[in-house]
C-alpha cells in the first residue's frame, strides 16, 4: 500500500490520469473548516475544459478509509471553484457509483475513477485491477484463531478495553482453560480489531462496540473452513442419550480432556430442528478417552462420533446444559450455513437467537 | 413424466374405491421408495446413510398383492372392479397384470401404469392359483392375475405400515394404510432388476435401479436393518440369496464395477452420496 506522501508524489509528477483526463497539480495543503486541510488542489483538463478539484487523499483503501473520506468532502466547504475529488490507491466500482450519487469525483492509482462535472466532464471507468490489495498484518481476521475476536461480539457487543476482550476470548475457551492452549495474545486481538474497524464492523471511540452484526456474521460465514480433523470415529456406546452424556462428561472430568458437542450436534439448543440419534464430540485426544469409553466402532448406527481436533474455535464459547458443553449459537450457524438447504434454513432460526 | 403428488393422488384413488374391502397393498417400485423417502424424513430417525439422493421420477404403481389375495380370490374381485372403474386399460401382452391409464388427450407421456405383482411362485404350491414364471392365475379368474417375483421370498415379513393423507381424486379425504416392502425384500427385487436390464441398449433402467438400491439403504432404520441381517441369516442357503450375493460382488464391489458406474452415471447421483458405505453395506447383507 502506498504511502500518502508518495501517492501525492504521483499526482505532482502528473502520473495520474482518468483517460482522457489528465490532471495537473496546483499546490498543496489547503485549509478548510478553520483547521482541516484537504491535501491538494488540482486541475483536470481534457480539449478546451478544466475544471478544479481540492482533493482528499486516503492511503488506505479500506471502506472505512472510504468513508471517512467521503464524509469529509461532504461536509467541506471548499473555495469557490473547486469541486470535491477523492484519492485512494484502489476505487471498488460500489464505490465509484457511490461517489457517483453523491456528486463527488473520485480517482485511484489503478485506472479506476468517476470525474463528473455538469456540462463539462463526465467520465466513469470501472474495471481496473486492485495493485494494492491489503497486506493487513493478519491475513483474514474472519477465519481461524482470530475469527474468535469476531465472534466474542456476538457474546457483549461492547467492551471497554482490548484488554477486556482479550480476557473475555480465553475465558471463554475451554482448550485454554481446560487443555493449556496457548491464550490468544494481546497483539494478535489488536490487529484483528484494527481490521473490524476498517470494515466498519466495529466502531471505537470511548468503547469498542459492535456497529454491523450482520455483516460480521456474513463474513464470518464467507470465511468459514471446518477444523482441522485428526481424526473421526463413530461408535456404539448406550442406548440412551441421557446416560451417554453423562458417561461423556465423567470421562472428561476424569481424564481432564475438556469434550464439546459439534455444532450441528447443538443445533437443538437454540433452534427447532431434530438431528439425527448420533451425537458428534469435538475432543483435542481421542487415545485415553477410547480406553475407556465402553462400545464398538462401528459405521452402523453409530450413537457417538468423536472427532479429534485442537481448533479451539470449535471449543469457543461453548455452553453448559445440563452438564454438557454445547457448541456456541455462532459455531451451530457456521456449521449449518456449511451444510445443505434443509441446514441452511435452520440457520435462520439460529441467526434470530445471535442477534436477540 | 409423471410427477409423485399425481401417482400418490392415483394411488388414494384405488384405495378409496377399496375402502372396506380385504385388499391391502404392498407398494414397491420408484412410488415405493419415495413413499419410504418420506416417512423416514417425516419422523425423523437415524438412517443407515445421512446423504439421500433426490426421489426419482416414476411412472408406475408396482402393486404387490399378498398370495392369500390370489388364493382366495373372491376378496381380489374389488380390485379388479377399481381399476376398470378409474379408466384403466389393459397392457397388450400383459392383460390382466398389466394396465394403463393414457395421459390427457391419451398421451402416453402422461400415462400411469399399474403393475400388479405377487410373492414367489413356491408360495401358490397345493392351492388352486396356477403359475408360470410370468403370471400368477387365481381360480375361478376374476380378471386379475400377478406377476410373481421369485426373489421377493420375504415379501410378507417386516412390512412397514404408512398412512397416506390427502385428498383423493374421486372422492372426499382420505387417510389410508398402504405396506412398504422390508428394505431386505427391495433389496433382493432391485438386484435382480439390476441384473435383468444389464444387457439393454438404453442403460437408464440399470441406472434407475442402482439408484434405487442405494435410496432404499440410505433409509434404512435401525430396526428394519436388524431385522435384514436376521433374514440374511436365515434364508443363506435359498438360491435367490446365494445368486444376490454373487450379483452384489459382480456389480456393487468397488467403484468401477457396472452397478456402481451406473449408480454414478444416474442424473440423481451427487457427490456427496455415501458409496463407500453403501457398498460395505451390500456386502455385509449379501455376503458371496
Amino acid at each position: 500500500m502506498p504511502t500518502k506522501k508518495e501517492m501525492l508524489s504521483q499526482l505532482i509528477r502528473g502520473k495520474i490520469a482518468l483517460s482522457p483526463l489528465s490532471f495537473r497539480f496546483l499546490e498543496g495543503q489547503l485549509e478548510i473548516n478553520g483547521n482541516r486541510r484537504l491535501d491538494a488542489l488540482v486541475e483536470a483538463s481534457w480539449r478546451k475544459g478544466k475544471v478544479k478539484f481540492a482533493v482528499e487523499c486516503k492511503p488506505l483503501s479500506t471502506p472505512k478509509a472510504f468513508q471517512d473520506g467521503l464524509n469529509l468532502l461532504k461536509i467541506s466547504r471548499l473555495r469557490k471553484g473547486y469541486s470535491p475529488l477523492l484519492f485512494l490507491p484502489f476505487l471498488n466500482e460500489r464505490q465509484l457509483e457511490e461517489l457517483e450519487r453523491e456528486g463527488i469525483s473520485g480517482i485511484d492509482m489503478c485506472g479506476n475513477g468517476v470525474v463528473v462535472v455538469p456540462g463539462i466532464f463526465a467520465v466513469f471507468r470501472s474495471g481496473g485491477k486492485n495493485r494494492f490489495s491489503s497486506s493487513a498484518p493478519i491475513k483474514n481476521i474472519y477465519r481461524k484463531n482470530s475469527s474468535m475476536v469476531g465472534r466474542v461480539f456476538f457474546v457483549r457487543s461492547g467492551y471497554d478495553t482490548v484488554q477486556e476482550i482479550c480476557l473475555e476470548i480465553n475465558r471463554r475457551n475451554l482448550l485454554v482453560n481446560s487443555w493449556n492452549k496457548k491464550p490468544m495474545s494481546l497483539s494478535t486481538v489488536s490487529k484483528a480489531l484494527k481490521t473490524l474497524e476498517e470494515d466498519l464492523i466495529i466502531t471505537r471511540k470511548d468503547t469498542i462496540c459492535l456497529l454491523q452484526p450482520d455483516k460480521l456474521l456474513e463474513k464470518l460465514v464467507k470465511n468459514y473452513t471446518p477444523p482441522n480433523i485428526k481424526e473421526r470415529l463413530r461408535l456404539k456406546v448406550l442406548e440412551d442419550r441421557g446416560p451417554l452424556l453423562e458417561l461423556l462428561m465423567n470421562l472428561s472430568q476424569q481424564l481432564d480432556t475438556p469434550l464439546a458437542a459439534s455444532g450441528l450436534s447443538s443445533v437443538e439448543k437454540y433452534a427447532v430442528m431434530q438431528r439425527g440419534d448420533m451425537l458428534s464430540v469435538y475432543c483435542p485426544c481421542l487415545e485415553k478417552l477410547l480406553k475407556l469409553l465402553p462400545g464398538s466402532q462401528t459405521d452402523r448406527f453409530p450413537n457417538l462420533e468423536l472427532i479429534e481436533t485442537d481448533d479451539k474455535t470449535v471449543f469457543f464459547d461453548s455452553r453448559n446444559d445440563r452438564d454438557f458443553w454445547w457448541a456456541s449459537p455462532v459455531q451451530v450457524y457456521l456449521e449449518l450455513m456449511a451444510g445443505d438447504k434443509r441446514d441452511k434454513e435452520t440457520a435462520e432460526q439460529v441467526m434470530s437467537y445471535i442477534f436477540e | 413424466m409423471i410427477t409423485m403428488p399425481v401417482l400418490q393422488t392415483e394411488l388414494l384413488d384405488l384405495l378409496y374405491e377399496l375402502h372396506g374391502t380385504d385388499v391391502k397393498l404392498i407398494i414397491g417400485g420408484g412410488f415405493g421408495i419415495y413413499l419410504k423417502t418420506d416417512y423416514v424424513r417425516r419422523i425423523k430417525v437415524q438412517t443407515l446413510l445421512t446423504q439421500w439422493p433426490e426421489p426419482r421420477s416414476t411412472n408406475d404403481l408396482d402393486l404387490f398383492l399378498r398370495p392369500e389375495l390370489l388364493i382366495e380370490p373372491a376378496k381380489l374381485k374389488p380390485l379388479a372392479e377399481a381399476i376398470t372403474r378409474l379408466g384403466y386399460k389393459v397392457v397388450k401382452g400383459a392383460e390382466k397384470y398389466q394396465f394403463v391409464k393414457p395421459g390427457r388427450g391419451g398421451d402416453k407421456a402422461g400415462s400411469i401404469k399399474i403393475d400388479i405383482l405377487t410373492g414367489p411362485q413356491n408360495r401358490f404350491e397345493g392351492t388352486s392359483v396356477r403359475t408360470d414364471s410370468r403370471r400368477a392365475r387365481p381360480n375361478p379368474s376374476v380378471g386379475i392375475h400377478a406377476h410373481p417375483v421369485d426373489e421377493a421370498l420375504t415379501l410378507e415379513e417386516g412390512l412397514l405400515s404408512v398412512f397416506l393423507d390427502e385428498k383423493s381424486g374421486t372422492g372426499g379425504p382420505m387417510h389410508a394404510e398402504v405396506f412398504l416392502p422390508q428394505p431386505y425384500t427391495f433389496l433382493m427385487m432391485k438386484l435382480f432388476a439390476f441384473r435383468d436390464r444389464i444387457d439393454d441398449t438404453d442403460k437408464e433402467f440399470g441406472r434407475y435401479h442402482a439408484l434405487d438400491l442405494y435410496t432404499i439403504l440410505a433409509t434404512t432404520i435401525e430396526s428394519e436393518w436388524k431385522q435384514a441381517l436376521r433374514f440374511r441369516d436365515r434364508y443363506r442357503d435359498d438360491s435367490h440369496v446365494v445368486e444376490a450375493g454373487r450379483l452384489v460382488v459382480k456389480f456393487f464391489s468397488s467403484l468401477d464395477s457396472l452397478g456402481m458406474i451406473r449408480l454414478r452415471e444416474s442424473s440423481y447421483y451427487r457427490l456427496e452420496l455415501q458409496l463407500g458405505e453403501f457398498m460395505s453395506a451390500m456386502q455385509e447383507l449379501f455376503p458371496a
